[in-house]
């Protein structure tokens, strides 16, 4: 079943067109990067990240732009894209109905689409800081990266970068295959964390048959959560919102700085998957079918 | 004892929604192994709904269905003896005919050699289209393909929702021919249609429902039997209907170009003739009729009333 649902999806265009702009941005990133190399103005602006370059021309950081930058909104868009259309599509198509009176089980069927949806999400998704490692190496070489640690900062995510009082900076070396180890690792984080936009558009998509709305939802579902992060009388919430630890990654680019912002990222992301995932099943156990 | 029947529906009820409107009202039938049983009524009637519900797709709100003496819920594995064609052919457009079929199959689990995968795409007359993307193919094809997909794998039991829509003339004599051939060979068919006539040239039983209810069931020529209807021309048919109208033992009287329908409910054609001539209405043409068409509209005509 799972054999079958790939043979499905991999074939479509909608599947080449998101993964050719999972390269398209990371080259633009590597080729901004280096034509900005070449003026002596030097970089600036490389994404919302509070994490600070020494240098910005180095291959491994044009992998770690691509992925800081893309992992707002377009590994959102790209994970609710693939799990809100995957049972809507089917359901357009009229062949939803024939799949389960094939007959193939209910779960099973979901099950089967969840987990290409994902396998495809996140191949699809890695793109970004693989294409971008390679582009970045290919213009600037593979160096070591230098990153710029304030003293005395441990954890803290990005609302906590600031200029105040100016404490002492220093510089961290990382040898190129540590950092590389080091994108893999935030990769996977960023990813992860994602999976709660995967929930809610799988969810949206098995409950409506309707791609558009389930794919609005997931996107949905950050953006309501960057503005609500941004209300201050919403604070009390901010825990359990998706977005917050999105940058918590970062922290592996600081040595001893503690990655509780990470941890606190898998759970919340993991609560935000089992509920929503949880709850589709539930909702297409019981749903009459009748696209 | 008595084989165990196919299908068997006992008051199926389906309420969509908090709506009041009911698709389907304490709805019983029972089809018996070899049969082609026509599912019979309007759009709207409620037949596709039953369909639905008979393939575990949609929940009964009330009411019990058996395929093959097994209930009947959401996967059940009594399913894989059932092929389908409900509410028009579903396909992956980006796929060609064949890879479809192919996917549907291997869906299921069951070996590849088992769905006898070249016989069924011989049957949907589709020639070198099947490797062609389904996006391409018009409606009539699409059809036809689906009729392929549901004899997939030799099923015991077909279900068809209205099987020739969309279809050409010479492809409904084929499709109806290739079901009297698997009927022949032991195949129970249920076919839901509003057409009559089509009905009436394939199935050997009938079911007839009305807005969700069922109206009568039987043998064809049993449910034609159940009523009769009289073709008379005469030289006044305004006059005619009047007076017939409103004659005892008759249900309905309409005009048939260039002569009337007259549909009995215990009045002989004997007693039209009478009370026409009594009239004053000269008589020059009566016809007994007893088609399913007939039966039919008689049939709803003593619903309404």
């Amino acid at each position: 079943m799972i054999q079958v649902e790939f043979a499905k999806q991999l074939r479509r265009i909608r599947t080449v067109v998101v993964a050719a702009i999972c390269v398209v941005v990371p080259v633009l990133i590597g080729v901004g990067s280096y034509l900005s190399s070449n003026d002596s103005s030097g970089g600036g602006g490389g994404g919302d990240s509070s994490l600070q370059f020494a240098t910005r021309h180095a291959g491994l950081v044009v992998g770690i732009e691509s992925l800081s930058l893309a992992s707002f909104l377009l590994i959102p868009i790209v994970f609710a894209i693939y799990a809100g259309d995957t049972v809507a599509s089917e359901a357009k198509w009229g062949s939803l109905r024939y799949l389960l009176v094939r007959p193939v089980t209910r779960p099973r069927l979901l099950t089967s689409k969840l987990v290409v949806a994902a396998v495809l999400a996140v191949a699809t998704a890695m793109l970004i800081p693989v294409v971008g490692t390679i582009v970045g190496v290919a213009f600037f070489g593979w160096h070591p990266i230098q990153t710029v640690a304030l003293s005395g900062s441990a954890g803290g995510g990005a609302s906590l970068g600031g200029f105040l009082g100016v404490p002492p900076v220093h510089f961290v070396t990382f040898s190129p295959g540590d950092a590389f180890a080091r994108l893999l690792l935030a990769s996977a984080y960023v990813l992860f964390g994602a999976v709660s936009v995967l929930g809610v558009s799988f969810l949206v998509g098995v409950a409506t048959e309707n791609t558009l709305a389930a794919v609005s939802a997931g996107i949905g579902v950050y953006i309501v959560s960057a503005i609500v992060e941004a209300i201050s009388g919403l604070r009390s919430i901010r825990p359990v919102l998706p977005t917050t630890y999105l940058q918590g990654w970062s922290n592996l680019f600081v040595p001893g700085s503690a990655p509780t912002a990470m941890w606190h990222g898998v759970v919340v992301a993991a609560i935000w998957a089992v509920a929503t995932i949880g709850l589709a099943y539930a909702v297409f156990r019981r749903r009459d079918i009748v696209s | 004892m008595a084989p165990e029947p196919v299908i068997e529906v006992n008051g199926l009820t389906k309420q969509f929604g908090r709506g009041k409107v009911l698709a389907v009202d304490d709805f019983s039938f029972t089809v018996e192994r070899g049969q082609i049983v026509g599912l019979l009524g309007q759009n709207g009637a409620g037949k596709t709904t039953t369909l639905r519900a008979l393939l575990g797709l949609v929940r009964p709100t009330k009411g019990e269905l058996r395929i093959f003496g097994t209930t009947v819920r959401p996967g059940i594995a009594e399913l894989s003896r059932v092929g389908a064609l409900v509410e028009g052919p579903g396909f992956v457009p980006h796929l060609s005919g064949r890879r479809n079929l192919e996917i549907f199959w291997r869906a299921g689990g069951r070996p590849v050699p088992e769905a006898h995968l070249e016989a069924a795409l011989e049957i949907s007359g589709l020639g070198t289209a099947v490797d062609r993307a389904v996006k391409g193919y018009s409606h009539g094809m699409k059809q036809r393909l689906g009729f392929s997909q549901a004899l997939l794998g030799s099923p015991e039991l077909l279900v068809l929702d209205e099987p020739v829509n969309g279809l050409d003339p010479q492809q409904i004599v084929e499709v109806r021919d290739a079901l009297l051939r698997l009927a022949a060979d032991g195949v129970t068919i249920l076919l839901s249609s509003h057409l009559l006539s089509e009905v009436e040239h394939t199935c050997s039983h009938v079911v007839v429902m009305h807005q969700g209810r069922l109206i009568q069931s039987g043998s064809v020529e049993a449910v034609t039997a159940s009523v009769a209807s009289a073709y008379l021309e005469v030289d006044d048919p305004e006059a005619a209907l009047r007076l017939l109208g409103s004659l005892r033992g008759v249900t309905a009287a309409t005009t048939s170009p260039p002569g009337i329908v007259v549909a009995l409910s215990g009045a002989s054609r004997s007693d039209l003739v009478a009370a026409l001539v009594a009239g004053g209405i000269a008589v020059d043409t009566v016809v007994a009729r007893q088609s399913l068409e007939d039966a039919f509209l008689q049939l709803l005509e003593a619903e309404k009333s």
